[in-house]
């Protein structure tokens, strides 16, 4: 069985408490502050996860529930670090740091580095990376991209699989997932509202590092009843030839879905019959018209879920629409 | 040579443009065009961001006066005597509902076919592209360098 932890809003609240970064929101402090993997005083199963219901926190009535999502920083050219995209990264965490309400987390779609798996960019270019990330005082939930594993839109990788554990799989897994007590790229996440009006769960699919296993997972991951359900993949239903997308899509569309959250396409877009997003401008090359930019998702008072992307140098919406639980429009 | 830009010199030594669009900003979408020159060959580099690539997208580079196409099969069109160009491809070619990511030349152009002017050593490069990204508008987007050779 794959490890799930469940988070109550209000742990989260706490963990920005825990690092004194309380922003001028309206969300109190409390004393009861647990961080997202990691461990503290009483946490029993020594791998940092937990099972914290605290609902000592009030959540305000209105967005009660507000991530972030942005995705895909890459050079153009593999191991080319010196062209790393640092100052948009840099803007877009410091932008969402700065965003009010603040985000309780954020979600990142995959593809942090551009490198050769047979040499040795992989972590100076994800240190670029995390360095930004650092701004934002929340957690971060990391989805796996291609070039986590060779770069190839059809690579396959982990323990069994075609390509193997790449020296990209391993540092993006050291770097960007042990933060969050994550050992493989496959998780979930579950949020759950201090008053217990709604609950949310986050499942982070990845389609290259496609598995038996990671299918087993998924079913039964989206098969637990939730308010709300978010599914983030690296790639969108149309790259199809990433080995996960098809099988997983076949998964996802057969359980209840409020929204999927992509990137690998360098743009924003939105496709409402597909009830997807791409958020995918964070610094790689950009592939549509949009600019470089990110999302903001929040939990409106009426229960809809609102979703608005901003152009990360001028703060311009890029686009805004709001969706129902079951991901129809509002 | 085998269309992806491996050694070192393609990010370390080469000279790098990003291609303008016409509003003066970085072009959409994003293309790129890199430029050495060995003992006998020009080398060029373009980078394509491209959610769909097509077997008619190209890009055109005009070297002093001469304007040659190169496209996502590896053409050079017209041919060049001794002329290579090799494609690092992430995408399926004419499949719009695929979505692509990119695709990359790594091309050598012989510089006796060049026409160089007897004792030229700083020769004009001028490189195009035009695009169509997913919302119907085609975009365009250009970058020109001298590239000095013999020294």
């Amino acid at each position: 069985m794959h490890p799930t932890r469940i988070l109550s809003i209000a742990s989260l609240l706490g963990s920005l408490t825990a690092c004194g970064t309380i922003k001028g929101d309206g969300i109190a402090g409390h004393d009861s502050a647990v961080a997202a993997g990691e461990s503290t005083p009483g946490d029993s199963s020594g791998d940092g996860h937990h099972d914290s219901r605290h609902t000592d926190t009030a959540i305000p009535p209105s967005n009660d529930l507000v991530f972030a999502v942005v995705g895909d920083t890459r050079p153009p050219n593999e191991d080319d670090t010196s062209h790393y995209p640092t100052s948009i990264i840099d803007t877009i965490w410091t932008d969402v740091e700065a965003e009010s309400p603040h985000p309780q987390f954020a979600l990142t779609t995959g593809d942090y580095m551009y490198a050769n798996p047979d040499n040795s960019e992989q972590q100076a270019q994800l240190d670029k990376y995390m360095a930004a990330r650092a701004t934002f005082s929340g957690p971060m939930y990391p989805a796996m991209g291609n070039h986590e594993c060779t770069g190839w839109t059809d690579s396959n990788c982990g323990t069994g699989n075609a390509d193997g554990v790449t020296k990209n799989y391993t540092v993006f897994i050291d770097t960007m997932l042990s933060p969050i007590g994550e050992t493989l790229p496959y998780y979930e996440e579950k949020f759950e509202a201090s008053d217990h009006s709604w609950t949310a769960k986050l499942v982070v699919v990845a389609a290259n590092a496609w598995s038996t296993a990671q299918s087993t997972w998924l079913s039964s991951a989206l098969s637990e009843p939730t308010t709300y359900t978010f599914v983030m993949r690296h790639e969108d239903n149309y790259a199809d030839t990433a080995p996960g997308v098809t099988p997983s899509s076949a998964i996802i569309a057969a359980h209840p879905l409020t929204l999927q959250i992509c990137g690998h396409s360098h743009e924003y877009a939105h496709y409402s019959s597909d009830q997807q997003i791409i958020v995918g401008n964070g610094g790689a090359p950009l592939t549509g018209s949009t600019n470089y930019g990110y999302a903001v998702i929040s939990r409106k008072s009426d229960g809809t879920i609102s979703v608005k992307a901003y152009d990360y140098q001028t703060h311009a919406s890029m686009d805004s629409f709001s969706i129902k639980a079951d991901g129809s429009p509002a | 040579m085998d269309g992806a830009w491996h050694e070192r010199d393609w990010n370390d030594t080469a000279l790098t443009g990003q291609l303008v669009g016409d509003d003066g900003g970085p072009a959409r979408p994003f293309s790129q065009a890199r430029l050495m020159v060995d003992d006998s060959r020009l080398l060029i580099g373009l980078y394509a961001a491209d959610v769909d690539v097509r077997s008619t997208d190209h890009f055109e580079v005009t070297v002093a006066g001469r304007t040659l196409q190169f496209d996502p099969l590896g053409h050079i069109t017209p041919p060049v005597e001794g002329g290579v160009a090799l494609v690092d491809l992430d995408g399926i070619i004419d499949d719009p509902k695929s979505d692509d990511e990119e695709w990359v030349v790594e091309a050598g152009i012989p510089l006796a076919s060049l026409d160089l002017s007897t004792g030229a050593s700083d020769v004009p490069i001028a490189v195009a592209r035009c695009d169509t990204p997913r919302d119907g508008k085609q975009r365009c987007g250009a970058w020109s360098a001298t590239v000095t050779l013999g020294r």
